[in-house]
């Protein structure tokens, strides 16, 4: 869930890397409509978009709901103070990556993360 | 102590005393020893007859030559008065002539002149003296020159005066506390900060003043307790002594005040200084949240740069594909480059505050033209209007011509490919400006976008699908302010924007060249 689409496409190919299916959307309520419909394993979530829902918000609501538990969330953010990691682990994310990030980082952190959810 | 002369009946000062005269103290009356006192005492003494009129002296000591300055010769057998001068209208004048009127004693603080015309406090008792049938005889007055104090106290007043005139006008709050520990003194600053009278404040305890502070405070940082954070060390000159403490009210109105408690001394036990840091709390926030902005806004491009590097890097792809990331990391490059130099542009002209640009008299069409002219993206698609007639105004050509660009490549950038760009010079004289209007007919804003237009890094295609760094209006309006003009903007959603820069017309007789 992201906003730049130069973002989204660097996502998308990094990892068809793993074979992994991905799914894009641009913003936090299209975000949460795809998730609650597809149920992916994991999420990747960009905390600034337009929009009411944020992705902090959006996190929130994931891991609140019991339809979608065991739906492992990971923050890519281009905010990357203290207070923003903070925030993110309040919301309930699993994982914070900051923007710039290395492919090969976000390859791993989504295949365990994978493992955790299927487990 | 004085040596008394028997030998002569008389008392001597000591300089004048024989060496060998002997004390015989049998032959001394008690009138010999009054009138010794009356003759080395240092209070003025005047004897003034009341059973004639007018009044007339009839004897003054030698104090009393020496406070004044007049000899006894001088006043003896005159009525007394001569001393004030005719400064007359003084309240211990009053006092004393309606107590004479009355016969009774009075004691006043009267401005009085010595026989060379200079001024003297002068602490006058008189009192009445009667003879064995009740009569009034006479009139006993005694002098004391208390200039030196009654400066001293002026002086003390006018200190008094000039520190309540600066305390009053301090912005920063002032309390002190008496020996009792109860508030002996309040400023109007600290007053006004809680909102109350000096009446709801003076004579309350310490721990009663932290329960005003504490009903104004904010309940998500309690106030600290000023009786349990005075200083603990009894020495008053050590600065490491002060107690230290932020406190956020939310009422009457939200501020930071920084509290310094001091221990006092001279009767005031404590004193406590409330410094309003509100304003300093808000620049930095400010500034920490335009510097977390500023690295998102770094960060963003920066993570395609090197994301698609790294891939690039590690993986074999198709021509195509490797040109399709190529760009993206050109673009975004040039993103970063163009975001560092509008931040650079706009952190000097801020902090220049226009003191370096170079004003010069100029045609506004003349500006108008170089800046459209300048970008190709309007070929085939520009309407200018209001060509007609040189207006004159006073600018940086080439701030103003960067405004403009700014202007114009929002306009190309948010409409379609062939859209109409409209640009309009209107001259107001009544109000002595001109108007630039660059008008489109793309995506246009919503109320909410437009409320945010020239916030820093405000971008009305949030996407990223439309170049930009979302500072240039921020940096157009930093410019067009800085002429004394300002900045207009109407949007309407999916129908386009027309945004104006308003720039005061040159002054009246000025050269201003043929249209």
């Amino acid at each position: 869930v992201e906003d730049q689409a130069d973002i989204r496409k660097l996502v998308r190919m990094t990892l068809s890397i793993s074979d992994a299916e991905v799914y894009e959307a641009d913003s936090g309520e299209s975000g949460l409509r795809m998730v609650s419909e597809l149920r992916p394993p994991v999420v990747l979530m960009d905390i600034m978009m337009p929009g009411e829902i944020d992705g902090l918000e959006a996190c929130r609501r994931i891991k609140k709901d019991p339809k979608l538990a065991g739906t492992q969330v990971v923050m890519l953010t281009a905010r990357g103070q203290e207070a923003d990691l903070a925030a993110g682990k309040a919301a309930g994310a699993d994982a914070y990556l900051v923007k710039p990030f290395s492919p090969l980082q976000l390859l791993d952190t989504v295949a365990e993360l994978g493992k955790l959810a299927a487990a | 102590v004085i040596p008394i002369n028997a030998s002569s009946g008389q008392y001597d000062s000591l300089q004048r005393v024989p060496g060998d005269t002997l004390p015989a103290i049998d032959f001394l009356t008690m009138a010999d020893l009054h009138h010794a006192v009356v003759m080395e005492a240092a209070t003025g003494v005047m004897i003034v007859s009341a059973s004639i009129r007018p009044m007339v002296t009839e004897f003054v000591n030698p104090a009393f030559e020496r406070i004044t300055g007049y000899t006894s010769a001088e006043v003896v057998g005159q009525p007394p008065g001569r001393l004030s001068n005719n400064d007359l209208d003084q309240p211990g004048l009053y006092e004393l002539q309606r107590a004479i009127a009355a016969g009774m004693p009075a004691k006043v603080i009267v401005r009085n002149y010595r026989k060379d015309g200079s001024l003297f406090w002068n602490e006058l008792s008189i009192s009445p003296v009667r003879d064995g049938a009740g009569r009034l005889s006479h009139w006993l007055g005694l002098l004391n020159d208390v200039t030196a104090f009654q400066s001293a106290q002026n002086e003390l007043l006018a200190w008094a005066m000039r520190l309540e005139t600066l305390s009053s006008l301090s912005a920063d709050g002032l309390v002190t506390f008496d020996a009792n520990e109860r508030v002996a003194y309040v400023n109007k600053a600290l007053l006004d900060h809680l909102g109350l009278a000096q009446s709801e404040i003076l004579g309350a305890t310490i721990r009663e003043f932290d329960g005003l502070f504490s009903s104004c405070s904010d309940p998500r940082q309690p106030v600290i307790a000023m009786a349990d954070s005075l200083p603990v060390s009894a020495r008053t000159d050590s600065h490491a002594d002060e107690s230290v403490s932020e406190l956020h009210l939310l009422k009457p109105e939200p501020r930071v005040l920084l509290r310094r408690i001091l221990r006092g001394s001279h009767g005031v036990s404590w004193l406590a200084y409330f410094q309003d840091i509100t304003k300093a709390r808000q620049v930095e926030q400010i500034k920490s949240e335009f510097l977390a902005t500023a690295a998102h806004e770094l960060r963003t491009p920066m993570a395609s740069i090197l994301g698609f590097a790294e891939l690039l890097q590690q993986r074999q792809f198709d021509q195509a594909t490797m040109h399709d990331l190529l760009d993206i990391i050109v673009r975004q490059s040039r993103r970063i480059t163009d975001l560092l130099n509008e931040l650079l542009d706009l952190a000097r002209i801020e902090a220049r505050r226009g003191k370096d640009f170079k004003r010069i008299e100029v045609d506004v069409r003349d500006v108008v033209r170089t800046a459209t002219e300048a970008m190709p993206e309007l070929a085939g698609r520009l309407s200018l209007t209001g060509m007609k007639e040189a207006v004159m105004v006073k600018v940086d050509i080439g701030k103003i011509q960067q405004a403009l660009t700014n202007l114009l490549s929002n306009a190309v950038k948010f409409s379609a490919p062939d859209a109409e760009v409209s640009v309009a010079i209107r001259q107001e004289r009544a109000a002595s400006r001109v108007g630039i209007t660059v008008k489109d007919h793309g995506i246009g804003m919503t109320k909410a976008e437009r409320a945010r237009l020239g916030e820093r890094f405000f971008r009305a295609d949030p996407s990223g699908n439309v170049p930009g760094t979302g500072l240039g209006v921020s940096l157009l309006k930093e410019i067009i302010n800085l002429h004394g003009g300002h900045f207009d903007a109407a949007c309407a959603p999916g129908k386009g924007c027309s945004m104006t820069v308003w720039l005061p017309l040159s002054q009246p007789g000025a050269a201003s060249p043929p249209a």
